[in-house]
């Protein structure tokens, strides 16, 4: 059943931001949905406006069939964790977790049980006398959570609730906050910029950016089926290897011309039908999902010419980062992570003749670095096309599909 | 034995620019004393003179303890020349305790309301109160006056009070306001979520937090209702209101013989408690303005 609706929901700030573009969603009952994208997509403000602390500038929003748009957050019958929790420090774990009750008046009692009885869920009936500076990252996490379901709400909204802890810690709320979801059967919309994360927890990941959304679908159909360029950098870690070229048909073979004048011939069983007549000089951008890479055997000269530059071995997987000889092509993503380290490193990378493929190898197979070789997409490997002029233009196929006939 | 590599090696001393820093601490220390020495000074005569024996204050040389010490001082002081001090006390505890707690109800409201809520003119309020901050307080006691005598409020304790519960003082409300600024507003939020007004959040989400700026602020206004004697003379002329300052004034200073050893034994002991509670208190008032932001410069 639909639960939350939102239709051509907009968000637009006093000084014209445009923070949600026309925004459209659903989120089943009993569902958890991730919002996720990088900072600015608009996720937290989407939230917000769930939650009645924004205004919605347009469109509509239904909570349980019921139009909420002008409803105060408290009779919104919602519940919210924050990024830093806002647990009130001058109350105790219990008082924390019942002032919602306290609230609605009711009686101690009653108060008290249902308190008790959620902290027992979580294993925080020790710590109901603490104060919130005495608890430690993930208990007060935790407590956060309680004080959301003491309220029993229909919908939990959660703000980066993983993002104050360290990683180890992280990733172990990750699954309790999921299993206690499905204990539950309670609705939940999540908010994240770490796509590990939306990939782990969610039923359905919504991505965005720039305000706009780009596709909402389950784990598996974003990792598979990524809408464009942009959902396809976005989510996968590491992240799909890209290589921008220019396709050249010769019959029903179809090459990509690549770097100063290198081809490689894409490998018809990957292909789903004979080319489209507009492929022929198309420049796409090809995208391979690097564990769908492997090496050619040694000496042989089909594929990709790389040079191996070291091998991280992680036990049961090995990345082995190559340099492909074309220039790099740099995503948002990949724009955003190296201003972050230096703006050098960006100029450096847009001016690159070499770019870097990671090829994830399965088990314990590091390849010495200096090595040259070709990599070659496996036999059950996909291929991705996108358009290099806009991020968020559909992914393309050069192929007629069978059932395609255009 | 031998020491360590890295120590056996003398460290260089001496050198010029540290001997400089070190002139430079102790100029500095210098004028700390000096300046501590100009603020002790007057309250340590205040002391002497209150333990002096009567008529012998002033004999010269002075010493530095009186002789003889007279401890029943501390007794007799209080009783007065005309009247005792004790019902001027009672008053003086009225108005500073009831203008106090009125003066923090009524900044706690109105940093609120200018730190969290959005309403037309909020700035323009804003800026109003900053700039009361440089209006000398003495300009408005005649419009006072002349308000408090049409409603029949002058030689009642509400002159003193009530104008403290409709306002309080611009630093209060400008200190409340930043205050309440510095407190993330996921509380608010999270408040708003549970159920709260805005009332409520303020009283029992945000108002906890703000124990050490109150304590702080209160501290400080209650040490200057408890010393004022501008605002109980003008507004109060009977007996019924009059604070112990002016009960001080009528008994010591405005007679023919002032009894300075009484005079200061009764000051002595009107500023003590409130002495007395701001060492106890000293670091927790401290605390207060770190927390506002506005210490520590």
């Amino acid at each position: 059943m639909t639960f939350v609706t939102l239709e051509d929901v907009w968000k637009v700030y006093l000084d014209g931001t445009v923070a949600v573009d026309s925004l459209d969603l659903t989120v089943e009952e009993g569902e958890l949905m991730v919002l996720v994208g990088p900072s600015g997509c608009g996720k937290s403000s989407i939230l917000r406006m769930i939650a009645g602390l924004e205004e919605i500038s347009a469109g509509s929003l239904h909570i349980g069939g019921e139009m909420v748009n002008d409803v105060s957050p408290d009779k919104r019958n919602i519940a919210m964790v924050f990024q830093n929790y806002a647990l009130y420090p001058h109350m105790t774990v219990a008082e924390n977790m019942g002032f919602s009750l306290r609230l609605q008046h009711v009686a101690r009692a009653i108060r008290n049980r249902i308190v008790g009885e959620t902290a027992n869920v979580l294993s925080l009936s020790e710590l109901l006398g603490r104060q919130p500076a005495q608890l430690s990252g993930g208990q007060r996490q935790r407590v956060a959570m309680g004080r959301a379901m003491v309220r029993d709400p229909r919908v939990f909204l959660l703000d980066e609730p993983l993002s104050n802890l360290d990683a180890k810690l992280r990733t172990q709320m990750r699954t309790e906050v999921r299993e206690l979801q499905q204990r539950l059967g309670s609705t939940m919309i999540y908010v994240t910029h770490d796509q590990v994360e939306a990939m782990t927890m969610a039923d359905r990941i919504a991505v965005l950016r720039r305000g706009v959304l780009q596709q909402v679908g389950t784990p598996r159909e974003l990792y598979w089926e990524p809408a464009n360029l942009f959902v396809a950098d976005f989510i996968g870690s590491p992240a799909m290897n890209l290589l921008q070229g220019r396709l050249r048909v010769d019959g029903d073979r179809v090459h990509l011309v690549y770097g100063e004048g290198k081809t490689f011939e894409l490998p018809s069983e990957l292909l789903t039908g004979p080319p489209r007549a507009d492929a022929q000089g198309k420049e796409v951008i090809l995208g391979v999902r690097p564990e769908h890479l492997t090496f050619a055997d040694n000496g042989s000269e089909q594929g990709i010419p790389v040079k191996v530059r070291f091998s991280e071995v992680l036990g049961s997987e090995t990345l082995v980062h190559v340099d492909v000889p074309a220039p790099t092509v740099v995503t948002e993503g990949l724009r955003e992570i190296a201003q972050d380290i230096d703006d050098t490193v960006l100029s450096q990378l847009e001016t690159a003749e070499e770019s870097r493929f990671v090829i994830k190898l399965s088990g314990d197979r590091p390849i010495g670095a200096g090595e040259d070789r070709h990599i070659v997409p496996s036999r059950d490997s996909r291929l991705y096309f996108f358009d290099p002029e806009s991020p968020v233009t559909p992914a393309w196929s050069p192929n007629r599909k069978e059932d395609d006939d255009e | 034995m031998t020491a360590p590599a890295g120590l056996s090696r003398p460290v260089p001393t001496g050198n010029l620019a540290q001997r400089f820093q070190q002139r430079q601490k102790i100029l500095w220390y210098l004028s700390m004393v000096f300046i501590a020495l100009v603020m002790i000074l007057p309250v340590y005569y205040m002391v002497y003179l209150a333990f002096s024996e009567l008529g012998k204050e002033f004999v010269f040389p002075p010493g530095i303890i009186p002789d003889p010490i007279k401890f029943e001082n501390v007794l007799r002081a209080p009783e007065g020349t005309a009247t005792p001090l004790w019902g001027y006390a009672k008053n003086s505890i009225l108005y500073a305790g009831l203008g106090t707690l009125g003066a923090l109800v009524a900044e706690s409201m109105a940093g609120f309301a200018l730190a969290r809520m959005r309403f037309p003119g909020r700035n323009v309020l804003f800026a109003l109160t900053v700039g009361m901050l440089i209006m000398p307080f003495v300009a408005t006691i005649i419009p006072k006056f002349l308000l408090f005598s049409r409603i029949g409020l002058v030689d009642t304790y509400w002159a003193l009070i009530l104008p403290w519960w409709f306002g309080g003082s611009p630093y209060g409300i400008f200190l409340m306001r930043q205050f309440f600024l510095t407190i993330p507003r996921e509380f608010d939020e999270a408040a708003l979520i549970d159920g709260a007004g805005p009332w409520r959040t303020m009283w029992l989400v945000l108002m906890p937090q703000a124990v050490p700026v109150l304590v702080a602020l209160g501290m400080l206004h209650f040490a200057y209702f408890w010393n004022d004697l501008l605002g109980p003379l003008v507004f109060c002329q009977t007996r019924v209101c009059k604070t112990l300052p002016q009960g001080i004034l009528a008994n010591y200073q405005a007679t023919w013989d002032p009894q300075w050893a009484m005079f200061m034994m009764s000051t002595v002991l009107m500023v003590a408690p409130v002495a007395v509670v701001f060492i106890l208190a000293q670091r927790r008032f401290k605390q207060g303005f770190l927390f506002s932001g506005l210490g520590g410069r």
